[in-house]
This record gives structure tokens, sequence and C-alpha cells, in this order.
């Protein structure tokens, strides 16, 4: 048998994404080419060379057992992880999160005033609740991502974000901390920006967001939109967060909030 | 050492392998049998799958390299990687000491 015919074997007896595979099969074409350099430094003639390393590789079919045996486990894997976002996503919604309505954004589960609620010590802080806000969004991205691959948006560029944040910062009175493009499938920005003036941040945001989120105007408060996410967290001069508003709208739980550290600064009406 | 007894400990033998440098698969193979002694019987090419499974694990991560004009896929351990290897490694002592103490007092 000579490398040819054994890489001809192995390929057609693997399963799994067509990447993967490929990728194997030129691993284990680099590993053959190795061990015939090191096999001739000992064995003369090529062709006995090619036979030892063929023989050492095993046979194919024992290869592809292997890897086709670890596909399978991956893969129930990769279905118990899905089915576990996808459920984690209905809880969320079922609880009220974060889930746009009829038009309008309900969103808001909000902390008690502070005047009312003594804040115990299990309470999270603020920037705890900005880092599971994120941590939710990136999830449900990531499932809608898996579930709807297929959709399309426009998907501004990088640049036009940049020049359209410019212009509402100076336009609002903010100063921008992070930018980060994520890439579930199309562009979904993560926009993190600094503000003194809480209340007037708040006040400005529906304005920021139809500047930075633009929406094309629908019969539905779900289609339109320019990007397939979008996470904008405001912070104070100290670099706690105060407001973040989040969408994502992939899937069959498209949908998106706001959250505030303090009700009066919720940017939208809720309720 | 036969084929069982090694694919039973073949994800030992390769976090070990790439505890000290990244190395791709020919060089792996290479580690392990000059510090075995040439000790194991394996099909060699049964490593790449595991390298893979490893991979999809997160205990290694990996990248194409250029050696010498030719591209190989370079493997490294990940953070998780040192971790589970330093647990496997304290079970492997434990489990060798238990089989040594029971089969010596024969």
């Amino acid at each position: 048998m000579t490398t040819e015919d054994f890489l001809a074997e192995l390929a057609v007896s693997l399963r799994g994404p067509r990447r993967h595979r490929k990728r194997l099969i030129n691993e284990i074409a680099a590993h053959i080419d190795d061990a015939i350099r090191a096999e001739l430094a000992i064995t003369a003639p090529r062709v006995e060379a090619e036979r030892v390393v063929l023989h050492r590789l095993g046979c194919a079919d024992r290869i592809a057992r292997h890897w086709n045996s670890d596909r399978r486990i991956t893969r129930g894997r990769r279905r118990r992880r899905l089915a576990a976002i996808a459920l984690a996503v209905v809880v969320a919604g079922a609880l009220g999160v974060t889930q746009y309505a009829a038009g309008k954004p309900q969103l808001p589960r909000q902390d008690p005033p502070a005047r009312t609620r003594a804040r115990s010590a299990f309470s999270p802080s603020p920037t705890a609740r900005a880092e599971a806000i994120v941590k939710m969004w990136r999830a449900n991205l990531r499932s809608g991502a898996l579930v709807d691959p297929k959709r399309h948006f426009p998907n501004p560029s990088r640049s036009t974000l940049t020049s359209r944040l410019g212009l509402a910062a100076g336009r609002f009175h903010f100063t921008v901390v992070k930018v980060e493009v994520l890439h579930p499938r199309q562009a979904a920005p993560v926009v993190v920006i600094h503000a003194k003036d809480k209340h007037a941040l708040a006040n400005s945001t529906g304005a920021i967001l139809h500047l930075i989120d633009p929406k094309a105007r629908t019969n539905d408060d779900r289609t339109g939109w320019a990007y397939e996410g979008f996470l904008f967290e405001a912070r104070d001069s100290h670099g706690v967060p105060f407001l973040a508003t989040f969408n994502w709208w992939r899937g069959p739980h498209a949908g998106g909030g706001q959250w505030a550290s303090d009700p009066s600064l919720l940017p939208f009406p809720h309720g | 050492v036969g084929r069982e007894v090694f694919s039973g400990h073949l994800d030992l033998l390769l976090l070990s392998a790439l505890a000290g440098e990244p190395r791709h698969g020919w060089g792996v193979i290479e580690h392990v049998r000059r510090r075995s002694g040439g000790r194991f019987d394996y099909p060699e090419g049964t490593i790449y799958p595991a390298l893979h499974r490893l991979e999809e694990e997160r205990l290694l991560r990996s990248r194409w390299s250029s050696v010498d004009g030719r591209r190989r896929r370079v493997y490294e351990l990940t953070q998780r990687g040192h971790r589970a290897l330093a647990g496997r490694r304290q079970e492997w002592h434990e489990f060798a000491l238990g089989i040594t103490a029971v089969i010596e007092q024969t």
C-alpha cells in the first residue's frame, strides 16, 4: 500500500465536518512525511521506509473508528449543551427578564428602589449585574446563531459604527470606553461609554441608540434591525455601570432588555 | 506494554508529552517513544483523533506552524490542560501505588 492509497482509504472512512476531516488527513500526511524522512536515515530504500511507517501508523480503518467514535461523543455533547442554552433562554423569557413585545420594549426587570430596600450582603453590585447581562446576552447570541444561522442583517461596517458613535458622542456628551464587535454569525457590537451626567445620558439613550443601532421602519419590533445583536453599556465617572440596553434578533427567542442601577435611570418606558 | 493498557492511559501520556513544550503529532510520538524506551506497542495513527478530542475538550490548543518550509499542526496545553494533567498525574500515582502494594505482597 502506498501513502496515497492509505490516505484515500482513511478519507472515505471518516465522518464529521469536512474541515475537521481535512485537517486530520493533512496532519497524518505530515506525520508520514516526517516518519519516512526519519526512517530513511536507517532504511535505505524509500519503498521499505514507507512500508515500515505505514505499518506503525496502523490500519486506516482503525484510525477512522477512533475518530468516528469521538465524533459521535462530541456531537452528543454539543446537542446537550445547545439544549441547556435553549432551556436557559426559555427560563429567562418565562421570568420576564428581557422580552420585547407589542412593538414596545417592556423589558425591565429592575432593582427595587434603593430607599425601600436594604442592600443585603448578597445583592449583586452594578458591575456584577452588568457582567451577568453581558453573559446572558452572549448566550442568547450563541443559541440564536445556532438555530437561525441563515437570517441576514444589513450589518453596517465597523467604520460606519465608529463614525456614528463619534457623532453621538459629540451630540450627547459621552466618551467611548470600548467598542467590541462579536461575530456569532454577523456583527453584534458591544459599546461601552462613560458619561458624567447619568440622567442626561439616560434621557438621551433612545436617541443614541437610534443613531448607532438603527432600525428600518417595519410593522414588527423584531425586524428591520441593522445588527443581529447590540449591547450598549454606560458607566459613571468611577467606571461603574449604571445603565445597559441589549438585544438579539436571531432565533425564536429574539428579544432584548434594559437595566439600570436606579429605576429613574431606565431609558425606556416599562411596567 | 499491550495496546489496551496503552490506550487506557493515552490522554495522560499525550498531556504529559505536551507539558514541557508545544509539539506536533510526530514530535509527540517521538517524545513518548524516547521517554518510554520504546516500550509501547500501539498504532501511531490513533493519537491524532485523541489530540483532536483533547482540543475539543479545551485541554489543548493548536495552530499551523511552518517547520523547514513544511506545515505542521503544533499542539500545546491550555491552562485547563495543565490543571487536568496535574489531576490525572495524581490519580495515576495513587493507582500505581495501590497496584504495586497489592501485586508485591504475593
